[in-house]
């Protein structure tokens, strides 16, 4: 239970940081707080207007689909993540069922925003009145966690909250009175969650037949060996949630390309806004050092009997998440000089390299300091 | 072929040992015994290299494990008594990433595989095997290398009758020319081995 609370706690350390920086990016200075809280909540609100049944069931389905893409991103965690292994004394499934959804709510919390916002404007604007629409967003807040839950755990028990959400939507739409859809949803949750009791574990770890590049030869050096060791590790299909967030952050210099080309941005504007994507890329790819090190950590005796130290280790570790940054580099650098033609931006990859070993240095250190505690 | 200088080690403030000091000079086949957390499994990391002591030395060959530690290792086959291998790697690709750290012998290999039946698990994955398939695997990927000293620690841990008595034979041609170190709670398989049994209290300096 100490893990479980040591754990969340971490998680809320970690989450508070992206979810300020992310507000502070995304909210206008100009507009009032009160205003951006009304805008933040909006799409939850429209939910639960009449009239609108098709529009407020699709976008219901893309919020619960992005919730689901944040918890893949975070699937380590639910379980205790690695940890678990190690508890002699196993809890009961049902138990384990409510601390994982304890740990998907405090993941969840920059997902959550909006309905707070929404029951703000409620409560702003109508005072006691909305009461019955304050449960009702509650009510699909909650429902956030325990979909991500079913989805990693039981997935056909989604079917239980889809179909009570579409209910209950339905009758919002038609007029009907809010309790319903706060009463549908919270049916739909209890079903989702009863028909879920047990957690499968075995099924989180699978994996199809890797390339034959990646696999081990006798023929292949050692360095060669345990950098496809690293690739396969990194890029298993058990590891599919890592591939959404690295995905975002590649892909995100693309996007907003794309997206400032129609607004007249200056070009040296346009170059520091997409290079400031290089950030985020280089700290996850640096992040990547504690997955390889939790790997090799149970095999290092061995390694060290067959001659292959820490440090050497460490020096492969290096050069793959340098090799792996390139390649993640490729889709900003295509779009910076082929289609931007920013020719600065050859400067911005031994940049990044230079940072991307920085803070794996960095990294290695924690990791010594923990293993020498 | 073996020396152990006044080695000790401290696990926070439990001290495992003192002062160990002591010689294995010809080839042999000797089982370290002991209680249950007596150090057995800490005593033969250090011996293979897998774990550095507190204090003191061990010379493999006139080698020293501590100033020397590359050259030192290079004369030990080492099996461990978890199964530690990456859970996505298959029996197969084991052997082919031990292969070109140690000069091996195909034959050998070739017959253990077949002994203790592990062609048809060759290509599962470590994460799917049975503690005695991967043990197998382990123990194959040691015995296969031509070094002089073998330290296994509870080998025969999930072994069947078959592959034990495998184990046996090869131990047995091996033990005129190589020091082989083990440790193995059986009374019945020590004597089965030919294993000398050695006190783990008995090797501590007093």
């Amino acid at each position: 239970m100490r893990y479980f609370a040591a754990e969340t706690f971490r998680l809320l350390v970690r989450r508070w940081q992206t979810t300020v920086f992310l507000l502070l990016m995304a909210s206008p200075a100009m507009t009032p707080l009160i205003a951006q809280l009304h805008a933040l909540g909006m799409p939850v609100l429209s939910l639960l207007e009449p009239g609108h049944f098709k529009d407020s069931a699709g976008l219901w389905l893309l919020l619960l689909a992005i919730a689901w893409g944040w918890s893949a991103l975070q699937a380590g965690a639910l379980s205790g993540g690695a940890g678990w292994r190690y508890l002699s004394l196993p809890l009961p499934p049902r138990r384990i069922r409510w601390l994982n959804l304890g740990v998907l709510t405090v993941i969840d919390l920059p997902l959550l925003l909006p309905f707070c916002a929404a029951e703000f404007t409620l409560l702003h604007r109508f005072g006691m009145q909305a009461f019955p629409s304050v449960v009702a967003v509650a009510a699909l807040a909650m429902q956030l966690p325990v979909v991500q839950l079913l989805a990693q755990q039981r997935w056909p028990c989604m079917v239980y909250c889809l179909v009570a959400d579409i209910a209950g939507l339905a009758a919002a739409a038609t007029g009907k009175s809010i309790w319903l859809v706060a009463l549908a949803v919270l049916v739909g949750n209890l079903l989702g969650l009863t028909f879920s009791t047990r957690v499968s574990r075995s099924s989180r770890v699978r994996s199809i037949k890797p390339p034959s590049c990646l696999l081990l030869n006798a023929e292949y050096g050692r360095p060669r060996n345990i950098a496809a060791i690293n690739l396969r590790y990194l890029f298993g299909s058990f590891q599919f949630g890592r591939y959404l967030g690295l995905l975002f952050w590649i892909t995100l210099p693309v996007a907003l390309h794309e997206l400032l080309r129609t607004h007249d941005i200056g070009p040296a504007a346009m170059l520091l806004i997409l290079s400031l994507g290089l950030i985020p890329l280089v700290l996850h790819t640096a992040g990547l050092v504690f997955d390889l090190q939790r790997l090799h950590a149970p095999m290092t005796p061995l390694h060290t009997v067959y001659g292959l130290g820490v440090s050497w280790l460490h020096r492969v570790n290096s050069a793959v998440l340098q090799a792996v940054f390139l390649a993640f580099c490729l889709p900003m650098m295509s779009t910076l000089l082929l289609h931007g033609r920013y020719w600065q931006a050859l400067a911005v990859l031994p940049i990044g390299m230079l940072m991307l070993a920085a803070c794996i240095r960095l990294n290695y250190w924690k990791v010594d300091r923990a293993i020498k505690r | 072929m073996i020396k152990v200088q006044r080695l000790g080690k401290q696990r926070g403030q439990q001290t495992v040992f003192r002062q160990l000091d002591f010689a294995w000079d010809t080839p042999d086949i000797i089982c370290i015994t002991g209680a249950n957390g007596a150090g057995k499994t800490t005593l033969l990391s250090m011996l293979a290299g897998a774990m550095s002591p507190d204090v003191g030395d061990v010379l493999i060959q006139g080698r020293s494990l501590v100033d020397q530690h590359h050259s030192a290792v290079q004369l030990i086959s080492y099996v461990p008594d978890d199964c530690p291998i990456y859970p996505f790697i298959t029996g197969r690709e084991w052997l082919a990433f031990t292969k070109p750290i140690r000069a091996f012998d195909a034959n050998v290999e070739q017959a253990l595989l077949s002994g203790f039946g592990l062609e048809p698990h060759l290509d599962c994955r470590f994460g799917t095997m049975s503690l005695g398939t991967a043990k197998k695997f382990l123990l194959t990927s040691a015995l296969m290398c031509r070094a002089p000293i073998l330290i296994l620690d509870e080998p025969t841990n999930g072994l069947d009758k078959r592959s034990f008595e495998v184990l046996c034979q090869h131990l047995e041609q091996r033990k005129t020319e190589d020091l082989i170190v083990l440790s193995c709670l059986d009374q019945a398989q020590q004597n089965q081995l030919g294993a000398r049994p050695v006190e783990l209290s008995s090797l501590e300096r007093l």
